[in-house]
């Protein structure tokens, strides 16, 4: 038996309300009868205990103050018929489980369209980082400005346009970076508008052919286009063939069926939560 | 629908009148639906009137609860008919209560009712009524006082004599919970009577 202090502020006092109502194990029981038998102040909470539950039993029923039967008028009213009698099953218990159907519904919903626009969002952030390395190793013999101005504008120099470079060194010797070391034009354009700042308003500088002309026609269209349906760009100083480029913006780039049955779900279990609160409000 | 009578489960008067009143308003007949209000509308306001101590609000209360009922009657999947009625006043009490939580208005008044007489006979003595009615009184007042889950508990057991199972169903939580509920609420009617307990001691 654990051993009794003399204040009734540390016993359980549940426990003696329990042991008033009769609501105790064989071994709780035994527990709340020490106490009480201990302590005078826990005794006197169970005598009050039972005679509040006797008060309570005994309490007078109040009397009502109005006849509630219905009358014709009330009965009509309330009588479903039609779309409200069909509106009126959703809120029956046995279909309670539409409930949880629906949150689970509306959760698949949300966690696969956050799910099909993530790896966008990484492609795109991962991509933005991995491409200014490689364009500025490749066009390290370059002035600073002008590398600058590649980055900024997120341009390629290829093999064709290299020798247009007007970098000091002739076109042979001139560094060839791979074809394919900016992902995404995307990316590059995205890395420019972040990190170049007012070089990204520049065109490229000192590219021979190029300098007079203006930028790549499709270079900004391809932020929408995404990284993977876009080939990689390749510098071309002929406006007319700038358009081509812009062309990969025209690559099929319509929701992935990931998306529309995300939708989908998200559509159905809201449908079922607002069916679901119609009929609690129609009983 | 099945024959509801057959669910009865204890072969009494009331059940099987209930459940023949049932079936006969499930089929259109209003009139045997006014018999099971005049069966239960005394039960089902002296349920809510302790629940929601403002007598208009509980008598709102009460004649909702009977809409809903005649708008649910298909729901009705036999058993008790006193239970679901109970049911359904019980949470359209519990409704009222969350939307008093929502927009705080004036507290509950305490629960008068001028019209209850104590009995006469052993009882008639002048002073011993005094005392009844002044401990009526009391424990209204510290009825109105402790929480709306606490009452409502308190008032399906030990008023309307549910069992703690019944309660669990009726209010949509577990025993344990419902037990806790009506043995924290009676330690909290002590404290709110603390002052008056002679009244009740003895």
């Amino acid at each position: 038996m654990p051993a009794l202090t003399h204040r009734s502020s540390d016993h359980d006092e549940t426990l003696i309300a329990r042991l008033a109502a009769g609501d105790l194990t064989e071994a709780e029981a035994g527990r709340a009868r020490a106490l009480v038998a201990a302590c005078p102040a826990c005794a006197q909470v169970e005598a009050d205990i039972r005679s509040i539950i006797a008060a309570t039993e005994r309490l007078p029923a109040p009397h009502r103050t109005r006849d509630f039967r219905l009358t014709d008028a009330d009965a009509t009213r309330l009588r479903r018929t039609g779309w409200r009698r069909l509106l009126g099953r959703f809120g029956e218990p046995r279909l309670a489980f539409t409930r949880p159907l629906a949150t689970g519904l509306v959760a698949l919903g949300i966690a696969g369209l956050v799910f099909a626009s993530a790896p966008s969002f990484l492609q795109a952030g991962g991509a933005a980082t991995a491409a200014q390395a490689p364009v500025a190793g490749g066009l390290s013999g370059l002035p600073a400005s002008s590398n600058a101005g590649a980055s900024a504008t997120g341009i390629e120099y290829g093999p064709g346009a290299a020798g247009g470079v007007d970098g000091g060194e002739p076109a042979a010797s001139a560094p060839v970076p791979p074809p394919l070391t900016v992902p995404s034009p995307a990316a590059s354009v995205a890395s420019a508008d972040a990190s170049a700042g007012p070089a990204a308003s520049n065109p490229p500088a000192d590219v021979s052919s190029a300098t007079a002309a203006p930028p790549p026609v499709g270079i900004r269209n391809l932020a929408s286009v995404p990284a993977s349906a876009a080939p990689a760009p390749v510098f071309n100083a002929n406006p007319g063939q700038g358009k081509s480029t812009g062309g990969a913006a025209e690559a099929p780039s319509g929701p992935s069926a990931l998306v529309l049955v995300s939708l989908v779900l998200l559509l159905v279990g809201a449908a079922l939560f607002i069916l679901r609160w119609a009929a609690r409000r129609a009983t | 629908m099945g024959d509801l009578r057959t669910t009865a489960t204890a072969d009494d008067g009331p059940q099987r009148r209930d459940l023949i009143l049932v079936e006969r308003a499930q089929a259109g007949d209003l009139s045997a639906f006014n018999d099971l209000v005049l069966c239960y509308q005394d039960q089902l306001y002296g349920l809510v009137a302790r629940m929601v101590p403002d007598q208009d609000q509980a008598a709102d209360v009460v004649q909702e609860a009977f809409f809903s009922a005649y708008r649910n009657l298909d729901a009705f999947r036999g058993g008790s008919v006193k239970s679901w009625l109970s049911r359904i006043a019980v949470n359209a009490a519990m409704d009222l209560q969350r939307a008093r939580k929502r927009r705080p208005v004036q507290p509950y008044p305490e629960l008068e009712d001028d019209s209850w007489q104590p009995p006469a006979g052993e009882e008639a003595d002048p002073e011993r009524q005094v005392v009844t009615a002044e401990r009526v009184r009391a424990l209204n007042s510290a009825l109105a006082a402790i929480g709306d889950d606490q009452r409502a508990a308190i008032v399906l057991f030990d008023v309307e004599g549910f069992d703690y199972t019944e309660i669990a169903e009726m209010t949509g939580v577990s025993l344990g919970t419902v037990k806790s509920r009506i043995h924290r609420g009676r330690l909290a009617l002590r404290r709110c009577l603390e002052d008056r307990m002679e009244l009740f001691r003895g």
